[in-house]
């Protein structure tokens, strides 16, 4: 087991040095330049211009560049925001509990809504209750989510509050403004329970579910989708028929046997859109007021800001990778013929 | 032992009392910004969300913009006097005005005339150690300090600001948001523990509200100043959350969420006022949107084309379809309440067949081909510069002139504009101070490339002797003649200037609409 997780390590080096080149390219590909739109319409005289390049380090070219940031990622810097000054470590960190908390949520709803569909769909294959589910699981993936999510906003937190108050959810934010939680962890589910104010958990996850819902189902489609093809092959296997044979209930052979089987090229998937999730869901991030990575590297794209674009774009890839290699490492765990190899 | 029903009645009002004296002492106003703010020291930063969240709450200036007019108070200077030749100013600095005490910072003795100097100081000296805290020069927002030859401070209540050249513009620019004072005994502090830069993330200053969180992309949570001498705020918390989408931000105010909400879409007015709940206010803009004519290129060289092409755009349908209402038709560059602005200045005709026969005397019968320049943003001067550039298509088309539309993102826009590639550029210009001269001096002057790249010395000169004197009168006839020449050259087709809007909860009391835009926010109170 250990060598294989090793040989998937290995093969990450690579790619992250790969990252790093296309991050400072694409960045550097951008028309304009940080200076241009930090000072906007003002047009400032040529010198004034020039100094302030000079000292962000703009006029050096481009392999320099490239080689100060490559010796300040190896002591472990990623520089300052071209903009504000800012440590970029600094601002990932801040923002990063919260990416990871409404991935999660939405990676939640989307594994269990979409293992529940698929399961459904599966056992009542041809049916019109597998086609209106498979249907209503396209539904979700297809519509825009800026589009479902100022749906979600108006259904239930404006009309809601009007219909059945105590139902109604909140418009956008992590909490309640009468909450004034400090950031320990910056994970807002936990600081809440680990502050004194009554309600404010409560609130937290509140605030939590629209968003995790208007993300989760983006993703929930394909979790579905998969899980029904999976079963529905599984359930076409020999043992399955044996176990009915045997008089083992219906529920016992589906989820204790085919659904364990069927659902190991799905955990690959469930992993495959958490690498998605936690890269940045800007559009819920925008609609939700969200303070994720996704809109802070959307922003620094429109600013030019390259330092935190090279540093964001590296720290999500990391994560990203990092969540691959779990997966890949989970599915050698339950499946022992992945982490051996073929004779 | 049991309650007996007069116990319980009594027991029942007194927790209701308490409650609704708790619920009175922590009131809690809730303003929704549209995006975050950049920092925190101010002359580093011009967003508006910037302005509203560091300049106007953290922060004094030595004189203060009357809300909802133009007229300069007293602020941290009691009063001040000018020299007979306009090149030195002497203020007398308040007393008994605390800063604010913190976390990470406690004062140990009120505002002084060191602390004026400190502020003034750093904007003039560009060698200072804090110019140079952020690695990049930090304050071109306070452009105005390069014209102070010397900060002195008099005795131990009084400085003085020697000037280089008079200048009329220099109390505009100290009532200006950026022109803050903040605290020399912290920026001490900073200095010696190698923190300089933390004077953008842990502010200190002398205003109405003290700032306790700042949560990235979220909120800044404030505190009232109980010590402010301007006394204390209405409520007690305020809370400025960054809700970057304009339906949210409509649909948090709707369900109360917001007290006061920012910058809604024209499109969405309407229900706004139709809201029971909610009142909608207005104020004319300090800005212009304009057709940018670049007279480095032919043909816009020639006046007569520009003023041809004027009178070939129909700039009312432009009101009506990219404004949606929120424009004010203009012929000129300064908005009206505002020096500089001429009701009798004559207004451009819409007049396509003149125009056809001026472009004919012009030397263009048949016309000619040209890009119009449209960057992707919403600005606050034009909210659809493509859809403006397409209706200039259609009306251009009329008189022989074949546009073709170019849209080009913000930042490239900028770059390829500053450096005159462009022949015609839909851009616009929202001003710092409502002085005639941050209108004029960005848009039509020879000290820095404009988007016309038009200018003269006449215009120059005139401008000179506008800002050489505080009188009034003197500055309008000044201003009137360059308005006049303006015009007449045409280097810019004024389409617009905007109105702001804020919608605001109908329990919100005291909050006015400001005509420099700012959110001030001290004597609103929650109902």
């Amino acid at each position: 087991m250990w060598r294989f997780v090793l040989s998937r390590l290995a093969m990450t080096v690579p790619t992250v040095i790969g990252i790093t080149v296309l991050a400072f390219a694409l960045a550097r590909l951008l028309p304009g330049d940080p200076v241009e739109v930090m000072l906007g319409e003002r047009m400032s005289d040529k010198a004034a211009h020039a100094k302030m390049v000079q000292q962000l380090g703009l006029d050096q070219p481009l392999p320099l560049q490239y080689l100060s940031y490559l010796g300040r990622l190896v002591r472990g810097e990623l520089g300052a925001s071209l903009v504000n000054r800012k440590s970029v470590v600094s601002e990932f960190a801040a923002l990063f509990p919260a990416t990871v908390e409404l991935a999660l949520c939405a990676l939640l709803i989307s594994a269990l809504g979409g293992i529940l569909i698929g399961t459904l769909a599966a056992l009542r294959r041809g049916s019109w209750v597998d086609q209106g589910l498979m249907g209503l699981s396209l539904t979700g993936h297809s519509m825009p989510i800026y589009w479902s999510g100022l749906l979600a906003i108006m259904f239930f937190s404006v009309w809601m509050r009007d219909v059945i108050p105590m139902l109604a959810l909140p418009v956008s934010g992590r909490l309640a403004v009468v909450y004034d939680i400090p950031a320990r962890t910056g994970f807002m589910l936990i600081d809440t329970l680990l502050s004194d104010e009554r309600g404010a958990f409560r609130s937290a996850v509140s605030h939590l579910i629209l968003p995790g819902f208007v993300l989760g189902t983006y993703a929930m489609a394909i979790v579905a989708r998969m899980t029904r093809s999976c079963l529905l092959e599984t359930l076409s296997l020999e043992f399955v028929r044996a176990a009915r044979a045997r008089g083992l209930p219906v529920w016992r052979v589906v989820i204790k046997h085919a659904l364990r089987n069927a659902l190991i090229p799905v955990v690959t998937v469930i992993g495959l859109q958490t690498g998605g999730l936690l890269g940045g869901a800007v559009l819920t991030e925008t609609i939700f007021s969200w303070p994720g990575i996704g809109r802070w590297l959307v922003d620094a794209i429109y600013q030019r800001d390259y330092t935190v674009l090279q540093g964001g774009i590296l720290l999500t890839a990391l994560m990203v990778i990092g969540v691959n290699l779990l997966v890949d490492v989970l599915y050698g765990a339950i499946d022992p013929r992945i982490r051996h190899p073929r004779v | 032992m049991t309650l007996n029903g007069l116990s319980r009645l009594t027991l029942g009002l007194t927790l209701a009392l308490g409650a609704t004296l708790c619920a009175a002492q922590n009131k809690t106003l809730v303003y929704c910004a549209p995006s975050d703010p950049q920092g925190f020291d101010m002359p580093r930063w011009t967003t508006t969300q910037t302005i509203d969240a560091a300049g106007l709450t953290i922060y004094d200036r030595l004189v203060e913009f009357e809300p909802g007019t133009l007229k300069l108070l007293p602020g941290l200077a009691e009063k001040w006097t000018v020299s007979a030749d306009g090149k030195a100013y002497t203020f007398t600095i308040r007393k008994g005005v605390k800063f604010h005490s913190t976390d990470y910072f406690k004062p140990t003795r009120d505002l002084t005339v060191d602390d004026v100097v400190f502020s003034m100081e750093r904007y003039r000296d560009t060698d200072s150690a804090f110019n140079k805290a952020y690695g990049v020069s930090n304050y071109p927002y306070n452009s105005w300090a390069k014209n102070l030859a010397s900060v002195e401070k008099v005795d131990a209540n009084t400085m003085r600001l020697n000037l280089k050249v008079a200048d009329a513009t220099t109390m505009a620019n100290l009532g200006m948001v950026t022109s803050i004072v903040t605290s020399l005994e912290y920026a001490e502090q900073l200095q010696k523990a190698g923190k300089l830069a933390n004077l953008d993330s842990e502010p200190i200053g002398t205003g109405p509200w003290i700032m306790r969180r700042y949560d990235k992309d979220a909120q800044v949570r404030y505190d009232a100043n109980a010590q402010y001498w301007g006394g204390k705020p209405k409520v007690d918390r305020l809370v400025i959350q960054t809700v970057k989408d304009a339906a949210v931000r409509l649909q948090k105010i709707k369900v109360g969420e917001c007290h006061i909400g920012s910058n809604p879409r024209p499109q969405d007015l309407a229900t706004i006022r139709a809201d029971s709940n909610l009142v909608l206010q207005e104020v004319g803009g300090l800005n212009i949107g304009y057709i940018g004519l670049n007279t480095e290129k032919k043909p816009f060289d020639n006046k007569d084309v520009r003023n041809a092409l004027a009178q070939a755009s129909d700039r009312k349908a432009m009101l009506q379809a990219v404004y949606q209402g929120i424009g004010t038709a203009t012929s000129q560059l300064v908005p009206p309440n505002t020096l500089g602005h001429f009701a009798d200045l004559k207004e451009i005709p819409f007049n396509p067949e003149q125009a056809k026969k001026m472009l004919a005397a012009a030397g263009y019968p048949n016309g000619f081909e040209v890009e119009v320049w449209a960057p992707m943003i919403a600005a606050q001067y034009n909210p659809d510069a493509k859809k403006t550039a397409e209706m200039l298509q259609a009306d251009w088309a009329k008189v022989g002139v074949t546009v073709k539309v170019v849209n080009i993102e913000w930042g490239e826009f900028l770059k390829r504009v500053r450096a005159g590639e462009h022949s015609v550029a839909l851009l616009g210009w929202a001003a710092d101070i409502a002085d005639p001269d941050n209108f004029f001096v960005p848009l039509v002057t020879c000290s820095r490339p404009t988007p016309s790249r038009w200018c003269t010395k006449e215009v120059d000169g005139l401008l000179e002797q506008a800002r050489a004197t505080t009188n009034n009168d003197q500055r309008a006839k000044l201003y009137r003649q360059v308005a006049d020449i303006v015009q007449r050259e045409m280097p810019y087709i004024p389409i617009a200037h905007t109105k702001q809007y804020k919608p605001v909860r109908k329990e919100v009391v005291n909050f006015h609409m400001d005509p420099l835009t700012r959110t001030i926010l001290q004597q609103v109170d929650l109902k």
